[in-house]
């Protein structure tokens, strides 16, 4: 990873500091002083790192949007994913990405912007939906190529809220409808769940105490065709090695 | 603004109110970072605003990262 990074420096033109401006440094510690320190406080030592063709990107917490959320929430912010998808895109050095998803869910417009920069990356992708992949963490989920999701995993699915002062009661319920109509339409077209099992899974009763919808786990994700596969972090790398194998032959993705 | 998540949404948005925005913007080598000055001489990353994709793909530029502000 550090051959990787070292990479894109070199690429990079010289610094140009304008003189009006602070200079600032980001806070490094020398390769040195970090492996005494590893080594001091965690009883570890540096493990020398090793190549990789892959791209790891973790979507956490709440998906944010256009609002920042107070700090006690841990976010995955979108102007930061967007940016790093494209230049993933255009970096011959990564191969595959790998999505690592454990998110409550967050704004609807966000996650779709995520999922559709996701699902239109030319490069192998697999998620892999770890603990939990709830509400607008599904589309994002099903935006990769592949998905995997480990036993104990869970999603939740149930009907999109608003935020918000309501003006005009129809006007407000004919837009809720329409972005969920968003979600839906993306999570059946990115999937292998229909329309009407995603709609009777989002409205069922009795299974949510505070709401209508689902808990999906593990293998009933899979059942229902919303996760393709029901696995770890070996079978998601392995699938994704198998599919850049694939991809450098000119194959196609799958 | 559609928000989705089994979460109630006074949890997720605990705080709004008291929320103070501290951050200024800092220059490094030509990027623009929004920053939140944590005091001590260093800074905390909020956003960086770059043109550059292969910026984002640095970690030592992704939010909550440290930088010194001399």
């Amino acid at each position: 990873m550090d051959n990787f990074v070292s990479s894109i420096d070199n690429q990079e033109p010289a610094p140009v500091l304008p003189p009006e401006l602070p200079a600032a440094s980001p806070v490094t510690k020398t390769r040195k002083g970090k492996k005494l320190e590893n080594l001091k406080e965690l009883g570890q030592i540096e493990i020398p790192p090793a190549p990789t063709n892959i791209h790891c990107i973790s979507i956490i917490g709440q998906i944010e949007g256009h609002m920042i959320l107070p700090p006690q929430n841990k976010a995955t912010k979108y102007e930061h994913i967007l940016p790093q998808l494209v230049a993933i895109e255009q970096n011959p050095q990564i191969e595959g990405v790998l999505f690592l998803m454990n998110t409550v869910g967050g704004d609807v417009e966000a996650g779709l912007a995520i999922a559709e920069m996701i699902a239109s990356l030319s490069k192998p992708t697999v998620s892999l939906v770890l603990g939990g992949g709830h509400s607008i963490g599904l589309p994002v989920a099903c935006s990769a190529k592949y998905s995997f999701i480990t036993p104990s995993a869970t999603m939740t699915i149930h009907p999109i809220r608003l935020t918000g002062l309501v003006i005009g009661v129809p006007q407000t319920l004919d837009y809720l409808d329409k972005m969920q109509d968003r979600v839906v339409r993306f999570v059946v077209e990115h999937s292998k769940c229909t329309e009407e099992k995603f709609r009777e899974l989002m409205f069922r009763m009795g299974q949510l105490a505070r709401d209508i919808g689902t808990v999906v786990i593990g293998d009933d994700a899979v059942k229902y065709g919303l996760i393709d596969e029901i696995g770890g972090i070996y079978e998601a790398n392995k699938k994704l090695e198998q599919m850049i194998e694939e991809y450098k032959k000119g194959g196609e993705v799958h | 603004m559609a928000y989705w998540t089994p979460l109630d949404l006074e949890q997720v948005f605990a705080g709004w109110d008291r929320v103070e925005d501290t951050t200024v913007e800092l220059e490094i080598d030509g990027r623009l970072l929004q920053v939140q000055p944590l005091g001590d001489g260093k800074a905390k990353i909020i956003r960086m605003i770059s043109a550059n994709p292969n910026d984002f793909l640095r970690p030592e530029l992704s939010p909550g990262e440290l930088v010194a502000i001399i």
